[in-house]
């Protein structure tokens, strides 16, 4: 049975998720504010080359100065991120095979035991999301 | 511009973009779990005292810490420097609303509980703040560019649940607790115990 809120309680929620929305919206403009300049920077950087050279030119001279610990990186880089993505879909597949077993067993010891509203795989809901 | 030095600024660029999408994406979705991971284990620990019977589950004192970590557990993902700073803007107008609720009341659930139970709850409430401020330094862009020297980090992992422990023993702790502790425990409290 779900509990009936105070009238303060609800206010505080209120309250509460009014300043939840503004740090999200502050939040996502810091994030995509910098994306959109990062992303500006390379598109002048871009058009810098327009004019002025060709894309085989571009090539050659992009072919001609790729040194192998360069090349190196950056597939390292590319490779970690897959690495670490892999590890977590992992990850999150073992939280949805145990959390149900943990949940009944505490649920035996504790009927009215309380959760914390997380999916099945340890994910925030899809409604509590900003 | 010369074409060697434009790519430069091409691939320097997509390299930023990289690094931005690492930090407030990859990263901050790593902490978050990483938050949430250290609070599930605690709240197993805390279960285990109600489990061998130190503690009665069904205690005011099990029950608003259990929904305070509930709370912080949900609400990891939009817990961030930001919010803080938006809360203590608005501290006086939240804190208003909530002495009359159930949500601020655990410090003194913990003065009813056996002084050995006592010291292990407070124990899981110390490594709760510090999980806490942990997350709130290390996914804030700008508290890692302005405040975060890497000996603070190195001090942090070594002797940060003592150093709190100590603070709290410093009269100025009392004001700390009041001013940013508390609201952000009643506001997990508050999202926690939401049906």
């Amino acid at each position: 049975m779900v509990r009936k809120r105070s009238k303060e309680e609800l206010d505080a929620q209120v309250r509460i998720r009014q300043i939840d929305a503004r740090a999200s919206v502050a939040n996502a403009l810091i994030r995509f504010a910098g994306l959109g300049f990062l992303g500006f920077c390379a598109w002048r950087s871009v058009a810098a080359l327009a004019g002025q050279a060709t894309l085989a030119s571009i090539g050659i001279t992009f072919l001609g100065n790729v040194y192998i610990s360069e090349a190196a990186a950056w597939l390292l880089a590319v490779v970690s991120v897959g690495y670490g993505y892999r590890q977590r879909q992992l990850r999150r597949r073992e939280i949805a095979r145990f959390s149900p077993l943990i949940r009944e067993r505490e649920q035996a010891i504790d009927p009215k035991r309380t959760s914390s509203q997380l999916t099945e795989r340890g994910d925030t809901k899809p409604e509590d999301r900003p | 511009m010369t074409t060697q030095t434009a790519l430069t600024a091409v691939f320097t660029s997509l390299s930023l973009i990289g690094l931005w999408v690492l930090f407030f994406w990859l990263y901050r979705d790593y902490r978050v779990d990483l938050f949430r991971q250290r609070l599930f284990a605690l709240r197993d620990e805390l279960f285990d005292l109600g489990r061998t019977s130190q503690i009665a589950f069904h205690h005011q004192a099990y029950g608003l810490l259990r929904t305070t970590i509930n709370g912080y557990i949900r609400f990891a993902h939009r817990l961030s420097f930001l919010s803080v700073v938006l809360l203590l803007r608005d501290y006086k107008a939240v804190m208003a609303s909530l002495p009359a609720t159930p949500f601020g009341r655990l410090p003194k659930a913990l003065e009813t509980v056996d002084p050995q139970v006592r010291a292990q709850l407070e124990s899981i409430v110390t490594r709760m703040h510090f999980a806490v401020f942990d997350q709130l330094v290390l996914t804030s862009a700008t508290m890692w560019l302005v405040l975060v020297p890497v000996a603070l980090l190195f001090f942090m992992k070594a002797a940060g649940v003592r150093v709190l422990a100590l603070m709290r023993k410093v009269p100025i702790w009392n004001a700390i607790r009041t001013y940013t502790i508390e609201p952000m425990d009643a506001l997990a409290r508050v999202v926690g115990a939401e049906a």
